[in-house]
This record gives C-alpha cells, structure tokens and sequence, in this order.
C-alpha cells in the first residue's frame, strides 16, 4: 500500500468519468481531446497497484484505457508522429508524450499483455525515428554559431528536440526534456548513453539559467540574464532523472542548482499544476540543496489540501471532491504521478 | 535595277509593329516586375490591396482618443470620457474579451499592464451592459501562467470581480483560415475564445521593443497564438517574421478596440528589461494602426518602412491608417503628452530563438 493510494484512486476514477466519448482527455474538463493529457492520463490510469496495469483491475479502469490507446493510435500520422490532435496534420512535440505512453505500454509485461497490439511495435519504432531523425532542431553555421554565442551565451552546436515541424525552428527546453525521456523509458540501460541522449543532456546544462533552473530556453536574452521558471525547471530536472548515469558524474551542478530553484518555486506557489509537475519532479531529488524532507511534506499537503491565497480566495485548490485538480485531466495526471509510490512510468520493468 | 524573285526578302518592322513588339514587351515586363515587387503576396492579391488602399484614401477617418490618468486615482472615468468620444463599438449584450499583456514579473518593472487599468476596462463594459467580460492571455515564457497572474496583482482583479480567466495556450482551438497570406500560412490554430468573442479588445502595455520597435496593440496579438501548437515562447512567429504575422493576425483575428496602458510605460531594452517611464496616458480607438501610430508619436517616434515597419505596413495594406492627416485626435492632442522614449537597442537578428 502506497501512502496516497486513496488519492490516487479518486483521481483515477475523476480521468475515468471525465474521458471524453472519442476517447481522449483535454487540458480542461469537457474540452477537446489533445494527444499530451490523454497520454499522460493513460501513464496516471496504467498504475501496477491501483490502475489498470493489473489482471482483474476495475472494469472502468481497463475501458478507460482500450479507449485512450484507441484514440491516440487512430491520431497517429504516417510518418509516425503525432500533432496535437487528430485534426492536426502536422506532426510536432506531442509526438514525445505518446511515445513514452507507448513506450512504457511495451515495457511493462502485464500491460502490453492486457493492451497492447501488435502493430504497436511498429507505430512505436516509427515514432522514435521521427523523433531521433525529423525533430531535432537543425545544424547551425559557424557564423550564426558565433552570433548566438555572443549575444544568448549559448551553445548552438548541441542540437534540442523542437516544438513544431518546421525545419527552421530551434530547439527548447521542455520539447527537449519530454523527447528524452520518450526515447530513454524504451530501454533505459541503452539509451540513456546513446549519442543523442548525451548531447540532450549537454543541451540542458548549456541552456540552464546563471541562477540555475530553467526557463523555456534561452538563459540570455542579449546581455540580460533571463531567470527560470518552474515548468522549464521541473520538465528538465524530469529529464535528468530518467537519463543520468554514471557517464554524468561530475557533470550534475546544474541539476543540484535546478533543485534548489523549483523547491523555492514550489514554496511560493499557488498554482496545484506548478505542485503536481514540480513535485513529480523533484520526488527525484530528496535532500538536494534547499530541498529537503520537510519541505516535500509541506508540497504533497499544499498539492492536496490547497493554499488560500492573499485575496481570501483559494488558489491553489488542492485535489476537489471530484478527485481532479483543478478540473484539468492534465494536472490530474500529473498529480497521479506525482503522488505514486510505484515508479512505472520512467522505470518499467 | 531589277528584282530578283529568288532572294530572300528583307523583313522590316513597320512603325505600327515596332510600337505594338514594345507594348507588349513593356507589359509583360511590367507584370514580371510586379510579381517580383508584391512577393510573397502575388500580383492579384497585390492589385487588390491596391484598390483597397486606394480606397481607404476616401473613407472615413480613424478616431483615437488620449487621455490622462494615473493608477492611484480613478481611472474607470477618464477612460469611459475616452472611450464615448471615438466611434468605439458597443459593448452591450455582448461577450466581451480583453486582452491584456502579461509577460513575466519583474517586480518595479513597467512589463504587464496595470491592473488597476484592467479593473476599469471590466467595469466600464459591464456598466455598458456587457453580456459577459472576460479577461484571457497566452504568455509566451510560461506554460502555466496562475502565479503570474498573482504577481502581477491580476489575480486579486478577477477575485474581487469575479471574472473569469482563459489561459489561451491551453484554450480549445478552431481552425481559422488566414485572410491575408502575409505569414505563407493557409490557416492557424486559434483558441475558441478568441475566435467567439463578440468584441474582442486589445488592452497592450505601451513598451518598446528590440525588434518590433515598440509593442502596442497589434503585437499584443502574438499573445493570442496558442503555445500549445506553437511552442513557447511562440518563436515560429519570429522565425517566419515579425511584421508579417502581426499584419495576418491582425487581419485573420482583428480586436475591435483597443486601450492602451501608458500610464508607466517602458522605454529602452524593451519589452522585458526596458525602464519605467511615466506617460500617464490611456490611447483608446478601433484602428489598432492608428492608435499605435498614435502611441508612437507620444513615445517620440514616427513609423516608416524601416522603423516600426509593422505600423506602417499595417498601414501600407490598409488594415487603417497611420498618417497624423487620417486620425482626428480626441481629447488631448498628441502634442500635449509628447515623450521622448529611449529606442529599444537593435541587435543582430537571433530570431530562430
């Protein structure tokens, strides 16, 4: 028995009784389904213990996820990415949050036993092809090279994963962050030292902000420094935890100084999104710089119960009756995960 | 002399032929050379908007109205005298969107517009009996946007007004075709609160900015773009150019109004690290290119085709005008609250980040 397993068996059912009828999950309750929430509500609904990662798991459970693998492989494109929905032609970063929800479905014995289909290896090998050969951000010249580096203070030579499929764009962090741990949950013990996982990894380090953490990519903006946010900080720190390894020793003060930037982060927050990610996050990290035991306990009980703003009004809400966060399939998911014991969805065995 | 029947004849032009070769050669010249001046447009599409700025050369003029205020004093009543004295829409039964620009907080900086600008804005359209006001944004730096909005003060304005909020990044989206075709795209993806709006208002922070010049009302359309099928910070609208999507977006998805917060504007490296500079003026009117025009001469510059080329190609197309003989100035002139802002520096180009 996990700790929060009644929470985490509210939230499920709250995924389950909010799924969309096409089968999918949206960023709000009754929105339209986007490709990232429903994958990461199939990751939260795919729980060993609680979820439906088990033989005889609720009847709702197993339904809830036929439908979701049912809506997210129908939104597949050809060239085996995805957009950010079935409308969307183009393939782009949520690519990355299917191909780890994938990914983990292949891994893990029951689940792939349970749900998964044949031609899932296929869409999954297709998957990871984009991602490694289409959606990285292109080569620089020397020249613009040596513009980026005197105005940004970037490395441009480390190539990030990109938002979108245009073949000009740059890569940031938090496409970065999300295709690395699609491509590393596949075999761990392989991929996180492949090339292109190490040079994701350099990419990080090199885009960290001078006062650590990270924001959406750029440290600088010209001579200005440019301070971190809590999503770039969290997504990073995720990455990290799934990849490093013993290749990385000594290479980790920018993960050290991330993990004091988000734990502050999550101290002043009111936002149950800015809990559930960061806590996801830093559930990596425990007594890592102003990180400590004391202060996560206080981040799950503000992740639960709320945190009343100055106005009166309650701002960060905690997890409703309903058992959702913030009436949002996407930070109920990632508060599921946040809160489980079972480490599943970047370890699966 | 005789003729000899077998030679070849000479062939000689006659005046009439040589005048009908040049014609024609001038105008296919003229059409080769006009579809390499109107690219990426097309000649067809170039002709037509030639009509239409002809056009506009006729119509009516454009109405901007500047007044005084200050945060600390009452802003909802200079700003109800600005907004009845231009030709602005009504607002009543309708379901009112404001826009404001919400960036990041960098506490004593002029970067968000003032909320106390934005609770007159919610007061003044209920008053006028809007059927629902709603504020939303897309930030660009941040996916999740809550603790901004408390920074900013915003919050507290919702709360004690009970007004809803939309996050844009992550709004239901609909597919909306471009109607100009400035930015190579057929369509784009737009958040249905945007595109639902029955007047849609614009509420920018007047600032400077490194590339666009300044950031008004137009620009503040990029805050409209959905970082869910654009990325953070929104930078294909960079790479695929600045003044070409501001124009588009304007044109796809045109605010019907707009109020401008000049009361402390930003002056310098704008829009994130520029100096507080106090304006002490709201820009009110319906032709965003007129009204940042206007916001450009208080702020001491003059659009042209090399500075603040988005206002006058805004112009050029005309989306409205900028010339000071086209906008008949209410309330205070232009002249009265004239600043001289520090430009935002110009530095080499790094859109693709």
């Amino acid at each position: 028995m996990g700790i929060y397993d009644n929470q985490i068996r509210l939230g499920l059912d709250f995924l389950v009784k909010i799924q969309n009828p096409d089968g999918g999950w949206g960023y709000k309750v009754g929105g339209q389904s986007f490709v990232e929430p429903t994958a990461l509500a199939l990751l939260a609904l795919f729980h060993p213990n609680i979820g439906a990662g088990r033989l005889n798991a609720p009847q709702p459970y197993v339904d809830a996820v036929q439908k979701g693998l049912t809506r997210l492989r129908a939104d597949q494109h050809p060239d085996g990415g995805w957009g950010i929905f079935k409308e969307d032609q183009f393939s782009g970063w949520m690519t990355y949050p299917a191909t780890w929800c994938f990914n983990i479905l292949l891994r893990i014995p029951e689940l792939a036993a349970l749900y998964a289909k044949p031609e899932d290896v296929d869409s999954r090998s297709s998957a990871r092809s984009l991602i490694l050969n289409k959606q990285r951000e292109p080569k620089v010249t020397q020249k613009e090279w040596d513009i980026y580096k005197k105005l940004l203070s970037i490395d441009s030579n480390l190539l990030g994963w990109k938002w979108g499929p245009n073949a000009t764009e740059a890569g940031f962090v938090i496409p970065t962050a999300l295709a690395m741990i699609a491509l590393t949950v596949e075999d761990r013990t392989i991929v996180a030292d492949s090339d292109q996982i190490r040079e994701g990894k350099a990419y990080l380090r090199d885009r960290a902000c001078a006062v650590g953490g990270w924001n959406v990519g750029n440290p600088y903006m010209y001579d200005k420094q440019l301070p971190p946010t809590p999503d770039g900080t969290a997504y990073a720190l995720l990455a990290f935890a799934v990849t490093l390894s013993t290749s990385d020793f000594g290479g980790t003060q920018e993960v050290w100084r991330g993990v004091s930037v988000l734990s502050d982060f999550l101290e002043e927050t009111y936002s149950d999104h800015v809990l559930a990610l960061g806590l996801l996050s830093l559930r990596f990290y425990p007594d890592i710089g102003t990180n400590n035991s004391d202060r996560m306990g206080r981040f799950y009980i503000k992740l639960l119960k709320g945190t009343p703003s100055q106005t009166g009004k309650p701002a960060s809400k905690g997890q409703a009756l309903s058992g959702g966060w913030m009436t949002s399939p996407h930070t109920t998911a990632l508060a599921i995960l946040a809160l489980s014991d079972n480490l599943y969805f970047v370890q699966p065995q | 002399m005789t003729i000899n029947p077998n030679r070849p004849r000479r062939r000689v032009l006659s005046r009439r032929q040589f005048t009908r070769l040049m014609l024609t050669g001038a105008i296919g010249g003229s059409v080769v050379l006009a579809e390499f001046v109107s690219r990426p447009l097309g000649i067809i599409k170039w002709i037509s908007l030639n009509f239409r700025r002809l056009g506009k050369g006729f119509g009516e003029k454009s109405q901007v109205a500047i007044v005084n205020a200050t945060y600390e004093g009452d802003i909802l009543t200079p700003l109800r005298t600005a907004w009845e004295a231009v030709d602005t829409p009504s607002a009543t039964g309708k379901r009112v969107v404001l826009k404001p620009n919400i960036i990041y907080n960098f506490p004593g900086s002029a970067i968000n517009t003032h909320p106390a600008v934005l609770e007159a804005a919610i007061r003044l359209f209920r008053e006028q009996g809007a059927k629902e006001v709603i504020v939303a944004e897309g930030s660009a730096y941040q996916r999740d946007i809550t603790d901004l909005l408390y920074q900013s003060g915003i919050q507290k304005v919702l709360d004690s007004l009970n007004v809803p909020f939309v996050d844009l990044n992550h709004d239901d989206l609909v597919k909306v075709n471009t109607k100009g075709g400035y930015n190579s795209l057929e369509f784009m993806w737009l958040p249905k609160t945007i595109a639902q709006a029955e007047l849609l208002v614009s509420m920018p922070k007047m600032k400077t900015h490194h590339w666009a010049g300044v950031t008004l009302s137009m620009k503040n359309l990029y805050g409209i773009v959905p970082g869910i099928k654009y990325g953070w910070p929104k930078n294909i609208l960079h790479v695929t150019g600045i003044e070409q999507n501001i124009v588009e977006l304007y044109e796809t998805m045109p605010p019907q109004a707009t109020i401008v917060d000049g009361i402390m504007a930003m002056e310098g490296d704008g829009p994130l690290f520029g100096t507080p500079k106090p304006a002490q003026v709201l820009v009110i009117g319906r032709d965003l290119v007129a009204v940042d025009a206007t916001c450009a001469r208080i702020m001491g510059f003059e659009p042209t085709k090399d500075f603040l080329k988005h206002i006058w190609y805004a112009d050029w197309l005309g989306q409205g005008v900028m010339s000071k003989d086209r906008i008949i100035q209410k309330a205070l002139p232009v002249e009265s609250v004239k600043q001289s802002f520090v430009a935002a520096p110009k530095p080499e180009d790094v859109a693709r980040y």
